[in-house]
């Protein structure tokens, strides 16, 4: 398994993922780790039809989605991880869904008390949860899209 | 349609005309989200009044964004689903979360077909025709991009409006993002043909030998190359630029 | 030309910076059809034809997904076809190597136009919010304004950019033109033969079409074979 790019964005397929960051990383996989989608049918759907062909797109849970990508059979595949919040990012890891990189999208949080950049808002639940990944020793970045600057988190709340 | 209808014609045209205007109050944060309210508010004043007029304008500032064209769509599903729900009708989802719902996946479908695909394969065209001499390329360029554009906003929102829920079963059997696999095949066909002509007819203008245009296509990958490694177009032309000064330059003081 | 090109110019540069994001997006705003629109109102077509092209096929690639903002491309096309109208010194240099001079002085400050461009969008963060209070007083035609003021900030934003491209376009011309006048003429036909193929290798980096290169390759082998054949 090889995992070409582990991506918090709560839009999770759009448009930023499939135009920009499929053709750069040359991923043959999307992964959807989220819960509340698991069994949200017509959301399903829609994803599954917005990807073309030739790109498998399996949305499950984030204890699926993790088992999944650790099966033995998917060892070749080029696997790009979607996640809605960075907490499921750290529940992934936890269990063993093992990332080098975190990419920061899209994140929007109407209470959020951080503002990192133009597209990220985090609150203290995140902070806390990218805090524990960055332990855990995984680099974390903001890049909207591969053509943007790639910006190290840390340094972008420290200015706010 | 049925006897819930309570929006005029009228109302719906105007409804899909402010939508044109979708992305005037784009912003960061919430994006297209007072376009929304803006697009539907005249349609929503027929629905509601006092309190519960307020409550739903409130429900429909919430954050929103998708493709231009594929909004259209989702606000007139979502506008007969408002509809339904103030003639008192359960909804089986909530038009909150049908909205965006809906948002993301036809954010990915717009934006590769129109963007990525639809609007890059009109331009080759037009540029070639425009290469060629020929003033009708901004037209045909105009034309070949507008119809589908246009044709699928309008017919997208009048076919929202009539099937809300099932809108879903034909935004997923129009398959946009398959066609917009298939027309790059198309356009990226015409950009061979393209480079053929241009390299073609710039070495005749430089008196050469066309054996040399055959140069053009590891140049061109090779080009690609150092662009894919973030190297940008701009400092590409500008270092060309450059490079052709010395040589000319250089060329001269050898032949004095 | 008209007794007022610069008027022309600002009021084309409004018009199709409106149709980049804020309405309508018929593609008036893409190179291709404002440098030529602008050439129109300047009186010469074909300069703006050419402009178009050569902008259109090194912005080919660029796609605007999401969140990001791209470099102000329509901007670029209108000013630099205005610059090429208004400041050609006449022979010996031909116009369309000056055209190709403008080209390369404005292309650098297509980048001021994502600044303002994030201005704007940044301003209109406090549109919805003043909509919020309009709706808890229950002044709801307020919404319309409030919209509609949004595409005022985009278009404010446009002539801005046009603006400082226009300024820096005329500057970078006044240092250039003794420096590299000689020179255009010799380069032209080089430039003219690069320049497309630059943008289109920029358009088959970014195309998401897996066997872009060999499609590619056979097609151009193709055409150009028979055009040494029959050419």
């Amino acid at each position: 398994m090889s995992i070409v790019l582990a991506r918090v964005d709560n839009r999770l397929i759009h448009g930023q993922v499939l135009e920009a960051w499929i053709p750069t990383t040359k991923a043959d996989c999307i992964v959807v780790a989220n819960n509340d989608l698991a069994d949200a049918d017509m959301r399903k759907r829609l994803m599954v039809a917005a990807v073309p062909r030739g790109i498998q797109v399996i949305i499950e849970s984030v204890e699926n989605s993790a088992r999944f990508v650790l099966a033995p059979d998917n060892s070749t595949r080029r696997v790009m991880v979607l996640f809605a919040s960075p907490d499921d990012a750290l529940q992934a890891y936890v269990m063993g869904l093992h990332f080098s990189q975190l990419n920061l999208g899209n994140l929007h949080r109407p209470e959020g008390v951080h503002q990192l950049g133009c597209t990220v808002t985090l609150d203290h639940a995140d902070i806390n949860s990218l805090t524990e990944l960055e332990n855990r020793g995984v680099e974390i970045n903001l890049q909207c899209v591969p053509s943007d600057r790639q910006r190290e988190w840390r340094s972008m709340i420290n200015n706010k | 349609m049925s006897d819930q209808q309570k929006l005029s014609n009228r109302t719906l045209w105007v409804v899909a005309l402010r939508a044109l205007v979708l992305q005037a109050s784009w912003s960061f944060g919430r994006m297209q989200n007072l376009g929304f309210l803006f697009a539907v508010l005249p349609a929503l004043r027929r629905m509601y009044q006092g309190q519960e007029l307020q409550n739903v304008c409130r429900r429909n500032l919430a954050y929103f964004n998708s493709n231009p064209v594929l909004a259209f769509p989702i606000i007139g599903a979502s506008l007969r689903l408002e509809e339904k729900k103030s003639c008192g009708a359960d909804l089986v989802m909530e038009v909150e979360e049908f909205k965006s719902a809906l948002a993301g996946p036809c954010a990915a479908m717009g934006d590769s077909f129109f963007w990525a695909t639809l609007r890059p394969l009109a331009a080759i065209t037009g540029v070639w025709l425009a290469f060629a001499g020929y003033w009708w390329a901004v037209p045909v360029f105009l034309v070949l991009y507008n119809v589908p554009s246009i044709g699928l906003r309008f017919y997208g929102f009048m076919l929202g409006y009539q099937r809300d829920y099932k809108i879903v079963d034909n935004l997923q059997r129009w398959r946009l993002s398959d066609l917009a696999y298939r027309l790059r095949f198309i356009l990226v066909v015409v950009l061979g043909g393209f480079s053929a002509w241009v390299a073609f007819s710039g070495i005749e203008n430089l008196h050469q030998s066309t054996m040399w245009g055959w140069l053009s296509v590891p140049g061109v990958v090779i080009a690609g190359n150092f662009l894919r490694r973030g190297l940008s177009s701009l400092v590409m032309l500008i270092g060309l630029v450059i490079l052709l000064w010395i040589g000319l330059h250089i060329c001269t003081s050898l032949r004095f | 030309m008209p007794d007022y090109p610069y008027l022309m110019a600002f009021t084309a540069s409004l018009i199709a910076g409106l149709d980049r994001t804020a309405v309508f997006q018929l593609m008036i705003s893409r190179p291709i059809v404002a440098a030529p629109m602008t050439g129109c109102l300047l009186g010469d077509a074909a300069t703006g034809l050419l402009i178009g092209a050569l902008l259109e096929l090194l912005w080919l690639g660029r796609i605007p997904v999401g969140a990001s903002v791209p470099p102000d491309d329509t901007q670029v096309a209108i000013g630099c076809t205005c610059l090429a109208i208004t400041q050609y010194p006449g022979a010996p240099i031909p116009l369309a190597a000056f055209s190709i001079l403008c080209l390369l002085v404005t292309l650098p400050f297509g980048k001021v136009g994502e600044f303002f461009d994030r201005v704007a969008r940044r301003l209109n963060s406090r549109l919805w919010m003043r909509a919020d209070h309009a709706i808890e007083q229950g002044r709801y035609s307020c919404l319309t304004w409030l919209h509609l003021q949004g595409a005022c900030h985009f278009g404010l934003a446009s002539i801005a950019t046009f603006s400082v491209i226009l300024l820096g376009g005329l500057v970078s011309l006044r240092l250039l033109v003794p420096l590299l006048s000689s020179d255009l003429v010799a380069m032209f036909p080089w430039l003219r033969l690069a320049v497309p193929l630059i943008g289109v290798s920029a358009c088959l980096c970014t195309v998401n079409f897996r066997p872009s290169i060999w499609v590619y390759s056979s097609s151009f082998l193709v055409v150009y074979g028979l055009l040494q054949i029959f050419g």
